[in-house]
């Protein structure tokens, strides 16, 4: 992305801000995607992620090929949105057991809401075994794995050194290797 | 086995598997595979991982085309806004520093300015606790008891005595419920069968039966002491009556002299809260929605009737279908009767639970409406993103679902947070591996007062008060060893509900341990005096009972008076002071009035004319225009007359400032043949003494002038290369020498003196993010980190900085320690936190640096106004006024005098914006205060800021304006024979006080109380030559006769008039001062003495 066409997008330059979004728009989703693992979230996180990179334009200093701050921002939005689902997850947690012990009328005591899983039965132990991985190790096996992405623009993405995501790397690799092996698969 | 070793070949392995070996490596690799059949399956294993997991992660997200188109729309909509908001930034930035010529100049106009009184409004913040030993208290509580073995009726006083069961009969006697004149008990009992409801009197006597169908009859259940069976004058009772299907029950009224038996309404499940209007012509219940065709679940709706049985209206029906009743599901009648308040949420309800859904679900919220039973109009009265728990005359807390925090929103729109489990000991529970959570309860009187319980993994439980507004917390009772926890960390049994007495006095509760239900009945008001104090206990039986109690009701003049809801207004402000307001739209410049009224097309051009500043005596603007075929500089006059044009280059002119005394002006120029190239230039405001500072490719952020206006500090962008170090601060003289620079993004500075400023800025990047506060010298050394934090700089105050960090906001000392000064969480109304790279909140800095104006923007749909102050002791929100969309708030601008800021706020769909005035000083009192939109015109504005030359007001008292500036104001003991104390006025962005003296409207008397060094107001030596020096005390007193005049035909440049003023200026202890005395009429005159005489009477 040349300089002329960045600086028309700080200028609020619609064209411009349009042609960002399109050419990157794919990429970015994706990306999200395969960390949110949901069609709606990855939409909106996309979303997040351009208005953040409008925002931070000014900050771009091009040590880096706008793709990859690009792909920095957008991981540091999944990241938090995953934060947050986190938490509300424990909220809907603490709420089943809140309304299993409310005390009322026999016709006014709720149900229990139902749990829905849909399992994509693809690889299903596998899958398993990469949700058992926290973040700070799944994010990288999903970049590298999936976005095919070299080890040095990972760690520009994610700001820790090259051999940090090699050894992150490794440790996935390995835990998941030891999962699926558990699992008989 | 060839060179490497097995070790080697494991690593070599993995390296390959990132893409991180050489060629000469793999080569090396290869061969030792061949021969080594371990590393081989080894390596092979990780390989079909790699396949494996490229094939599940390929076959998971490939089908997905793309975003949705939503997104490009909503992209190219919002970031108008980032654009605005960068333009509105840059445009502050300029705005900063003291106006030496204006205190003169303020001396000038105010000799006409008007005295205005400015009206004090009262603080409607009251608390209701009730007083201690207001009544002697002869009160009964009537209540359920099993203690001989079945359900009898009871009776007896708060203190425990005079326990009588009133009913003594076999049968089941329960749910008593007192008349409103307390003389008759209403219960159920099935003495005869079915149960049926019966009256009696207060010791059992004079027993009638009401109604004998056969069929179950219940009154409604006493749970939250909001619910009653009587009508307001005590001659009806309501009850419910089974129906012969399983599950209906019908309302109905009965006199209570067993005539006129109403059905009422028929419903499936129970009926809850059911309650009479204050005026007994309305009745309100909740009731599960006839729509609801899922004969397993219960969807709350409130549904009012007639008490004749006529009109019955579904309130739900009224809301938008989103809007299902919130949990806790009550309402709350209005003291007229003829209005209801009511919680809503759109949280699932309709699959009979509370469902949160699966991740990923829409994000949920809760409102609050006041529904109109006449209009039929709803008012939205606020919404959050949090549950709330109650809701009392504009006050309101809220309660994330598990959590022991409160927060509650006081009507005036604080904010407090109480953690009533703070204090619990912390246990750790071996079964679950962690430590154990307390949890709470709480019910809330109808007086708006609540008490909560809160429970303590170790089995402790103690009772707190808390007044409606949240700005109380009063230990009441600790019990120990009351409520203890199972294996899991959980709790057995907490008390769902504590039955208030209608004053407030008294609060009943059951306590289920040991197997044993029983009642504890505690006295608040003696409580509050002495928490050691301990509740009559009183046995209801074996097994957990749930029978509520009912408090006899006292007279109406014992119950706690309540201050009337304050009626929301939206009555122009007295903004008649305010002097003019510009804005750029569609080309062009516009000046109005701050009420809106005379509309004026000020430029009137073909051309661009746009980036309206004013002077900082607000007497000429700025603006750039394209009219003579490309960019350049032009003033005029606030009417637009007497256009000057500064520049007249052939390329770019603009991105201008004007110094802090108006005297010059700095500006972006791209004026040679290579258009890439641009050169910073400063010039006199008369065009006039252009000089080169800098030039190179790139831009300039301009960042400030220094306060005396002899420095200039901007921010170098090179956008050719891609050296990542290539942003620069820079700081230099306005004649280009004393250049310095230093590495460093740099958003915002805040000049500490003449030598030294403050400037933050993001790190660039790095994971996490972080941003960096320094202070640079301007002389040149090396800056010094004062901060890195991983919140994002939002604000730099005047001595504070503030942190946004996705959820809280925390106030810092620019010089102090990392602790901050203050925590708050900001963002009570979002679900959704910030996002680092956001900016979710906006600061926009009063004129004197001491507070701001904030809007909050949850990313998922509102922006919330509030105010806070520099060292978050003060954090409200300004006003209930909530925009619905994230992106609608464009900027804002203070007036000068720090009362009023205008906001230009877009409209939904993004094509226009409007102006909005903030009476900022009304919406402090009152919250509810509205944002008056001043604008109605379809067309987007920008850029709209007050003209800065407004006279000062001198409306306040001593007090008023000590609490004003937060320092002491010397008051002089003498002035001369007939002078009189007219007004203080507070001029903030110099943080002066005058304090204005008068004499028979014949002559004026200011004396001016600054804090910092004396400005600099006889620099010219024409003038100095008259200064006489005169001790005061020990300080050097510079005595003076003339004074700097304004001509009208030229309203830039001052001109010494050695007629028009005799002043005295002196420094003491920090602050600066100056009298200056200005005559109508020659006579009396006042001589040099009593000016000397005032001052050394201030020391």
């Amino acid at each position: 992305m040349d300089s002329q066409w960045l600086a028309q997008c700080r200028e609020g330059d619609s064209l411009a801000i349009e042609r960002l979004v399109q050419t990157h728009q794919a990429d970015v989703y994706r990306l999200a995607l395969s960390i949110l693992d949901d069609a709606d979230d990855a939409d909106d996180a996309t979303q997040e992620v351009f208005l953040s990179a409008l925002r931070a334009l000014e900050s771009f200093r091009g040590d880096a090929s706008f793709r990859t701050w690009l792909f920095s921002i957008a991981v540091n939005v999944c990241r938090n949105r995953l934060t947050r689902h986190k938490s509300r997850g424990r909220v809907q947690q603490i709420l089943q057991n809140l309304f299993a012990q409310e005390q009322a009328y026999p016709e006014r005591r709720r149900r229990d809401p139902e749990k829905e899983a849909v399992q994509n039965e693809t690889d299903a132990a596998l899958w398993q075994a990469i949700l058992v991985l926290d973040d700070k190790h799944r994010i990288p096996v999903i970049l590298r794995y999936y976005h095919d992405l070299p080890v040095a623009d990972i760690a520009n993405m994610l700001g820790i050194p090259s051999g940090t995501v090699h050894s992150r790397l490794n440790h996935a690799r390995e835990q998941l290797r030891a999962l699926l092996k558990e699992d008989g698969r | 086995m060839n060179g490497i070793t097995h070790k080697q070949a494991q690593r070599y392995i993995r390296a390959d598997l990132d893409g991180l070996l050489t060629a000469a490596q793999r080569l090396d690799l290869e061969t030792h595979l061949r021969d080594c059949e371990a590393c081989r399956l080894n390596s092979e294993s990780l390989s079909t991982l790699t396949v494996r997991l490229q094939t599940e992660f390929h076959s998971r997200w490939d089908r997905q085309d793309g975003p949705s188109k939503q997104v490009m729309a909503n992209v190219q909509s919002q970031s108008r806004r980032i654009h605005m908001q960068k333009r509105i930034d840059f445009a502050f930035n300029i705005l900063g520093g003291a106006v030496t010529l204006l205190v003169l100049f303020f001396v000038i106009t105010s000799v006409i300015s008007q005295f205005q009184k400015k009206a004090t409004v009262s603080n409607g913040t009251q608390t209701n606790v009730p007083a201690s030993g207001t009544k002697s208290d002869d009160r009964l509580i009537v209540f359920t008891s099993e203690q001989d073995g079945n359900p009898e009726i009871y009776t007896m006083h708060a203190d425990g005595s005079g326990l009588t069961n009133i009913t003594n009969n076999p049968a089941h006697d329960l749910n008593p419920y007192w008349s409103p004149d307390g003389n008759r008990i209403a219960f159920e009992s099935d003495r005869n069968g079915f149960m049926q409801i019966f009256l009696m009197n207060a010791d059992g006597s004079n027993i009638a039966q009401l109604t004998s169908d056969e069929a179950d009859h219940l009154l409604p259940l006493n749970s939250d002491a909001q619910s009653n069976p009587w009508s307001p004058h005590g001659d009806t009772l309501v009850f419910l009556q089974h129906g012969q299907a399983k599950e209906t029950w019908t309302l109905h009224s009965i006199k209570v002299n067993g005539e006129d038996n109403t059905s009422l309404v028929t419903g499936r499940f129970s009926f809850n809260d059911i309650s009479w209007s204050a005026n007994g012509k309305l009745i309100g219940f909740v009731l599960d929605d006839p729509r609801n065709t899922d004969s397993n679940s219960f969807v709350p709706n409130v549904h009012v009737i007639h008490a004749d049985g006529s009109n019955l209206l579904n309130v739900q029906e009224l809301l938008p279908a989103s809007d299902a009743l919130g949990s806790p599901y009550n309402f709350r009648w209005s003291r007229d009767g003829q209005s209801l308040s009511l919680i809503a949420s759109n949280v699932p309800i309709s699959q009979g639970g509370y469902s949160f859904g699966s991740e990923g679900t829409p994000t949920f919220y809760w409102k609050v409406y006041h529904v109109d039973l006449e209009s039929k109009a709803t008012t939205l009265l606020t919404a959050t993103r949090t549950p709330i728990g109650g809701w009392w005359q504009g006050s309101y807390f809220i309660q994330n679902f598990g959590e022991p925090t409160f927060t509650w929103v006081s009507s005036a729109g604080e904010i407090t947070t109480f953690n009533p489990t703070k204090d619990c000991e912390r246990i750790y529970n071996e079964n679950t591996g962690g430590y154990a959570d307390g949890t709470s309860s709480y019910t809330q009187s109808s007086n708006g007062n609540m008490v909560i319980g809160a429970y303590c993994p170790n089995g402790d439980m103690t009772l707190f008060l808390v007044n409606s507004q949240g700005t109380e917390f009063i230990p009441l009772l600790n019990l120990p060893d009351i409520a203890p926890s199972n294996a899991d960390g959980s709790f057995s049994w907490i008390p769902a509900n504590f039955a208030w007495s209608q004053d407030d006095h008294f609060i009943a509760f059951n306590i289920f341990l040991n197997n044993k239900t029983e009642m504890y009945v505690l006295d608040v008001a003696e409580s509050i005096q002495n928490p050691s104090l301990q509740p009559v206990q009183i046995s209801i039986g074996n097994g957990e009972l749930y029978y509520p109690p009912s408090w006899q009701p006292i007279a109406e003049e014992d119950i706690a008076e309540l201050a009337p809801t304050p009626e929301p207004e939206n009555t122009p402000a007295s903004t008649a002071s305010e002097g003019l307001i510009v804005f750029a739209a569609e080309q062009e410049i516009y000046t109005m009035h701050v009420d809106g009224s005379d509309l004026t097309n000020i430029t009137n051009d073909p051309a661009y004319d746009g980036n309206p500043t004013w002077s900082p005596n607000g007497q000429r603007l700025a603006f750039g225009s394209d009219r003579n075929g490309n960019f350049d500089i032009f003033t005029m006059n606030p009417d637009g007359s007497n256009v000057v044009q500064l520049t007249d280059n052939p390329g770019y002119d603009g991105n201008f400032a004007w110094s802090p005394n108006g005297h010059k002006i700095v500006y972006q120029s791209s004026s040679g043949d290579d258009p890439n190239v641009s050169q910073l230039m400063v010039m006199d405001a008369g065009a006039g003494n252009k000089i080169l500072l800098t030039e190179s490719t790139g831009s300039y952020i301009f960042l400030g002038w220094s306060p005396n206006g002899q420095k200039i500090v901007y921010l170098k962008q090179n956008l050719e290369t891609n050296d990542p170090h290539d942003t620069e601060i820079h700081v230099m003289d306005i004649d280009g020498t004393n250049h310095y620079q230093w590495l460093a993004i740099i958003d915002e500075i805040k000049w500490m003196d003449d030598e030294h400023f403050v400037g933050h800025g993001w790190s660039g990047i790095s994971e996490p993010p972080s941003w960096r506060l320094y202070k640079f010298d301007a002389n040149g050394s090396d800056p010094t980190e004062l901060t890195t934090t991983p919140g994002r700089i939002v604000a730099l105050f005047r001595q504070t900085y503030l942190v946004e960090d996705l959820r809280t906001f925390a106030w810092y000392s620019i010089e102090g320690n990392t602790t901050p000064l203050k925590s708050q969480d900001f963002n009570i109304h979002c679900e959704k936190p910030g996002d680092r790279f956001m900016q979710d909140t906006n600061h926009v800095l009063s004129p004197d640096e001491t507070r701001a104006f904030v809007t909050v923007h949850c990313s998922e749909g509102t922006t919330w106004f509030y105010f806070e102050d520099s060292t978050g002791a003060e954090f409200k929100q300004l006003s209930d006024f909530i925009l619905s969309d994230p992106y609608q708030f464009i900027e804002a601008n203070w007036s000068r005098d720090g009362k009023y800021v205008i906001a230009s706020i877009a409209s939904r769909n993004g094509g226009t914006t409007d102006l909005y005035l903030f009476d900022v000083q009304k919406m402090l009192n009152d919250r509810t205060a509205q944002p008056i939109q001043v604008t109605k015109t379809g067309v987007w504005k920008y850029g709209a800021t007050f003209q800065p030359n407004q006279p000062l007001s001198f409306s306040l008292s001593m007090t008023e304006a000590e609490s004003l500036t937060g320092f002491d104001i010397l008051e002089p003991s003498f002035v001369p024979e007939g002078f009189k104390l007219a007004g203080v006025a507070y001029y903030p962005p110099t943080q002066e006080v005058v304090m204005r003296y008068t004499l028979r409207e014949k002559g004026i008397l200011d004396i001016y109380q600054q804090p910092g060094e004396l400005p600099e107001l006889h620099q010219d030596p024409a003038v100095s030559q008259y200064i006489q020096h005169v001790p005061i005390g020990d300080a050097d007193g510079e005595y003076l006769e003339g004074s700097w005049e304004f001509d009208t035909s030229d309203t830039t440049t001052p001109r010494w008039n050695p007629n028009g003023a005799i002043s005295l200026s002196w420094q003491n202890d920090g602050f600066a001062f100056h009298i200056i005395y200005i005559g109508v009429e020659t006579t009396p005159p006042i001589s040099a003495d009593a000016l000397i005489s005032i001052a050394e009477s201030m020391k």
